[in-house]
């Protein structure tokens, strides 16, 4: 079944790294970008995939409730632009974070900067995200998990394959007896740690090559 | 095989040993063993922010092996590696332009 051609990511999106960190940037197919013009690549700035009809907003103090015509589907901490109230409409309202604890799952939080504006309701007014939903899956290759209890198994708790479990044995064992000082099993234990983690993974048939009999 | 059934084992030779020290030899061998092997591959998903170049990365990520990208179908699409991101930025950058203004959004710039 045929389905709509992609919007994004055919902007070119691309990353790179530090060591602590990942930068996604991709073309800037805005041509009135808000934070620069005239640059090719900058982080991304299109529309979020999360929307809703806000049908009424409710204040007090600084605190503005907003009620949307379906679940939201926000978080804690979330950005989104609001447009369309009546008394609510100051600048801020482009980019402001939500609260969503202790609220229903068609309401939500926003503090807003000047404690202004009354109840509104019978509105249409929209909220769409400043993001992505799950929009970036990373996938990269982890230190294993870590063990603080002998009930954890080590290929369920630390996702380490069970053919490496003697592995971590001849480890510990190496140590200990460098610990107590005789080098010589420790290097013994040291060389057959070594060997296990260098041969794994270990050939599920014993078969190397095919085999061709002689006739 | 367990915590304990490793414990167990190393007790045969050396005795009593104290629960922490094990662990704390256990999780060594696991660091290590990950620093050799890298075949422990894991995914995490996160929302894509409008205006932010950095993610923090976690203290558990060793090498980055690939990222996508939700496309408006749902499904996810791998993204290119910037071999040289110094290069393709530096030359974005126009030189004759005047309406030229600061970044108004978080850290974007190339370390």
């Amino acid at each position: 079944m045929a389905t709509n051609k992609r919007t994004y990511p055919n902007s070119n999106f691309a990353w790179y790294n530090d060591e602590d960190r990942l930068a996604i940037v991709c073309e800037d197919t805005t041509a009135t970008s808000g934070e620069r013009t005239k640059e090719k690549y900058d982080s991304f700035q299109g529309t979020g995939n999360l929307s809703a009809t806000i049908t009424g907003v409710t204040r007090s103090y600084a605190l503005a409730t907003y009620t949307t015509s379906s679940a939201h589907g926000l978080v804690d901490g979330d950005r989104v632009s609001i447009s369309g109230t009546t008394n609510f409409n100051d600048a801020a309202l482009s980019n402001q974070t939500v609260t969503v604890t202790g609220f229903s799952t068609i309401t939500f939080g926003m503090t807003l900067s000047a404690a202004s504006g009354g109840t509104e309701s019978g509105l249409t007014a929209t909220m769409t995200s400043l993001f992505i939903d799950n929009g970036l899956r990373i996938t990269y290759t982890a230190k294993y998990g870590t063990i603080d209890a002998q009930t954890e198994d080590l290929k369920t708790e630390a996702g380490l394959d069970s053919g490496l479990h003697p592995a971590v044995v001849c480890y510990i064992k190496s140590r200990m007896f460098e610990d107590s000082g005789d080098v010589q099993r420790a290097q013994y234990f040291r060389a057959m740690y070594d060997k296990m983690v260098k041969q794994y993974p270990l050939r599920k048939s014993g078969v190397r090559t095919l085999s061709v009999p002689r006739l | 095989m367990t915590a304990k059934n490793i414990i167990e084992q190393i007790e045969k030779l050396f005795g009593r040993q104290q629960e922490q020290y094990m662990f704390q030899l256990m999780n060594d061998a696991l660091d290590d063993i990950a620093s050799h092997k890298r075949n422990f591959t894991t995914s995490k998903i996160t929302d894509l922010k409008k205006h932010q170049r950095w993610y923090s990365l976690d203290d558990d990520v060793v090498d980055i092996k690939r990222v996508e990208v939700l496309d408006t179908n749902d499904r996810y699409v791998l993204v290119p590696k910037l071999a040289d991101p110094h290069k393709i930025l530096r030359e974005d950058t126009d030189s004759n332009s005047t309406t030229w203004t600061a970044s108004s959004g978080s850290d974007d710039s190339l370390t």
